[in-house]
């Protein structure tokens, strides 16, 4: 670009006609807590992106006769009464371009790790209409989370919205974490998206994501417990906008809501400020419509739209593990299937805590390797089992030899599902696990021992038969030669470790 | 000579008796013997010819089969060489491909940065430009004119009300 | 009542006030209208006048601020 086309713009000043500016303008009124009421704005739009002098931005939420009720997003210090409001004629956006995959973000896409600004690339709206029916397609790719009781029992699929909901303490974002890191090599886009959390929370796991070379193709979204409460509401709409420009490249996307409770209590706060009226636990009468928009972004697009997904996972904490509050059954109602957990089985040491009987996947096997649904069948008849007679497990002396063996079983398929946040484990290896959980190979195994014997019996696989942990890994069905192979690597195993068999005394 | 007949005759018995035992006891078996010991001899020839045989016919394997072996080893050799020589070509050719794709890769960044760089530049003569006409019309602006400009501009908006 | 601001960079004189009123009660015959004054120097040089929801400025602050945003 030579300099006179750049610096033609400048030398056009002389045709320019001045004449009297013309414009929408408004004086605040009243300014308290975030919130500026002004006296009447000539045609503002809802949600509208109005300024005041410059570099001060607001969201015209509620249009009244008199007066405009608008919600101040940045620089709020230097609002006094009388100032004057400008429409911007903006619908509220933010910047995204292919840079931005590794940064953290405010929700107004503005840096916060303190590297250079993103990129200009294209605006994508913040509030958008979700994709129509027709251009969807059906939930058949698994998104694999690398957690064994979530892939093989509560199986998660590309363009699904799955919820982890528990109390607080009970590992919600520790799945949310196992399941970005597990992406890795996978093709799959991660946005993380922190409402309300404390910045040391935040710092800490931007910098796990980062020890573990996640950030390469992670975005964190960021509005974190100091934020005012407008930029809290907005959070989980940048982070779906900054998926939805990866949507329409066709790419795969994991985007993690860390919580949606705090969302509904940032908009709960903001419709109070605005004087609109509440409802059921003095949340306003759309926070379902919230959510509900939020979420139904979330799709599987059809090969004419480009083939690409975004996959939600949204979380909520519940209070005294109550999924019939207010909020929790407005979420649950709008995903597709739960991921419970508990805090008693967080305790007695189940980590992660599922409950695998309350949390479900409405997409369920339609999304799962052929493999995985081949050996998870048997492990939820086993658990099911177990668990109709644990409450018997005290009396086991007492006990009749099925009832004993059907409980020892449980206990150790129970065991295996155990799982620390930090161990991704490949569909391979899981399958192998459960293999040999299901079909008995550990009923002569210590419960104690099992997690040594997991660590032992996937080295030995992966070194003694190499081939078959490949055909494992695409995830196809197991029959013939190949179950054949797998029996006898188990059988290997036993006799090169003797020492996890007891004796029998 | 009448004694002489029956001794002649005595004698020619005598002598006919004594070549049948010769015969028997030792012409015989030493004829057996020797020719024992000539089939032995003659067999003996015959095996070690035998035996020379066979080492030549060894020998000749072991020739043949040395020479198979020495060929295989050249084949090998040479084909060995040849892989070697296309994957040092591969190398080569995809690593000139790398570096043509980065080389490339840096140019656009180059002509992007570039551009937002030209785009950054206009933007802040812009500014530049409006504080100066700012700081100058502030200046020279005296009261008179300042008058006259207030009443042009009310007329103006009187127009456009 | 219709609350009408006069912003401008000098003290304006009685007749140029009584002008502008005289138009503006024109224009809004059925209302009420009270007038407030300002000086407000950043306009550079020239007024602006903000009634109900609407601004008319033909300062040259503003002139010069339609220039930065068009070219």
């Amino acid at each position: 670009m030579s300099k006179s086309d750049i610096f033609a713009n400048l030398n056009s000043i002389k045709n320019q006609d001045l004449n009297v500016e013309k414009v929408s303008v408004g004086r605040v009124i009243s300014y308290a807590d975030g919130i500026v009421f002004t006296d009447e704005l000539q045609d503002v739009q809802a949600g509208e992106l109005v300024t005041f002098d410059g570099d001060v931005y607001g969201l015209a939420l509620n249009l009244e006769k008199n007066r405009v009720g608008i919600i101040v997003l940045s620089g709020s210090a230097k609002i006094k009464t009388g100032d004057f409001v400008y429409r911007t004629g903006k619908i509220l956006s933010i910047n995204v371009s292919d840079e931005i995959v590794g940064r953290v973000i405010n929700p107004l896409g503005q840096a916060e790790d303190g590297k250079s600004a993103i990129a200009v690339g294209k605006q994508m709206f913040l509030e958008k209409i979700a994709p129509g029916v027709i251009d969807r397609e059906g939930v058949n790719q698994p998104l694999q989370t690398g957690i064994k009781a979530v892939d093989a029992l509560i199986p998660i699929g590309r363009g699904q919205r799955e919820l982890i909901i528990g109390d607080r303490n009970t590992g919600k974002s520790s799945i949310a974490l196992a399941s970005i890191l597990n992406q890795k090599g996978q093709d799959v886009l991660c946005i993380y998206v922190a409402i309300g959390q404390k910045k040391s929370t935040l710092a800490q796991f931007v910098q796990t994501l980062e020890d573990k070379g996640a950030m390469s193709y992670t975005t964190v979204v960021s509005a974190s417990a100091s934020e005012p409460a407008s930029l809290q509401f907005l959070a989980p709409y940048s982070g779906q906008a900054v998926a939805e420009y990866f949507l329409e490249q066709g790419k795969d996307v994991l985007i993690i809501f860390d919580d949606l409770s705090k969302h509904a209590q940032a908009y709960r706060e903001i419709s109070l400020l605005l004087k609109r009226p509440s409802g059921r636990e003095a949340y306003p009468g759309d926070v379902f419509y919230l959510h509900s928009r939020l979420l139904e972004r979330a799709c599987k697009l059809n090969k004419e739209n480009g083939g690409g997904s975004i996959t939600a996972l949204p979380i909520i904490e519940t209070q005294a593990n109550d999924v019939s509050a207010y909020i929790p059954t407005n979420v649950i109602s709008i995903t597709d299937g739960q991921i419970y957990l508990e805090t008693d089985l967080f305790n007695s040491g189940m980590r992660p805590a599922i409950n695998i009987g309350l949390s479900v996947s409405r997409v369920g096997s339609a999304a799962q390797l052929k493999a995985m649904k081949q050996v998870a069948g048997s492990l939820k008849l086993d658990l099911a089992q177990f668990r109709e007679l644990a409450a018997f497990a005290q009396f086991s002396s007492d006990l009749d030899a099925t009832t004993k063996k059907l409980l020892e079983r449980g206990k150790r398929v129970s065991e295996i599902l155990k799982q620390p946040w930090d161990l991704q484990m490949s569909v391979a290896d899981q399958v192998l696990m459960i293999y040999a959980a299901v079909n008995g190979y550990l009923d002569e195994v210590e419960v104690t021992d099992l997690a040594e014997w997991e660590i032992d019996y996937l080295s030995f696989a992966n070194s003694n038969n190499p081939k078959l942990v490949e055909y494992l890994l695409t995830g196809a069905k197991i029959e013939g030669d190949k179950e054949e192979a797998l029996k006898k690597l188990i059988e290997d195993f036993k006799k090169a470790h003797p020492r996890f068999y007891k004796k029998e005394v | 000579m009448d004694i002489q007949l029956a001794q002649i005759i005595f004698q020619i018995i005598n002598f006919g008796v004594v070549l049948a035992a010769l015969t028997h006891f030792i012409y015989k078996p030493v004829l057996k013997l020797l020719n024992d010991r000539r089939e032995k001899v003659t067999a003996a020839a015959e095996a070690a010819g035998e035996v020379m045989q066979e080492k030549e016919d060894l020998e000749r394997v072991r020739e043949n089969t040395l020479l198979k072996a020495n060929q295989k080893a050249k084949k090998m050799e040479d084909e060995i060489k040849k892989e070697a020589r296309s994957q040092a070509k591969l190398l080569l050719d995809q690593s000139k491909a790398e570096l043509a794709a980065r080389e490339a890769k840096f140019t656009a960044e180059l002509a992007k940065m570039k551009k937002e760089e030209l785009k950054r530049m206009e933007k802040e003569i812009k500014a530049a430009a409006i504080s100066m006409a700012e700081k100058v019309l502030g200046e020279s602006i005296d009261a008179k004119k300042h008058q006259k400009l207030i009443d042009q501009q009310i007329n103006e908006i009187i127009e456009s009300l | 009542m219709l609350q009408i601001n006069i912003a401008s960079s000098i003290p304006l004189s009685d007749s140029q006030k009584k002008k502008l009123e005289a138009s503006l009660q024109k224009k809004y015959q059925r209302e009420e209208l009270q007038f407030s004054y300002q000086i407000k120097e950043e306009l550079i040089a020239g007024l602006s006048l903000s009634v109900g929801g609407k601004l008319y400025d033909a300062s040259l602050r503003s002139r010069l601020n339609q220039l930065a945003s068009k070219i």
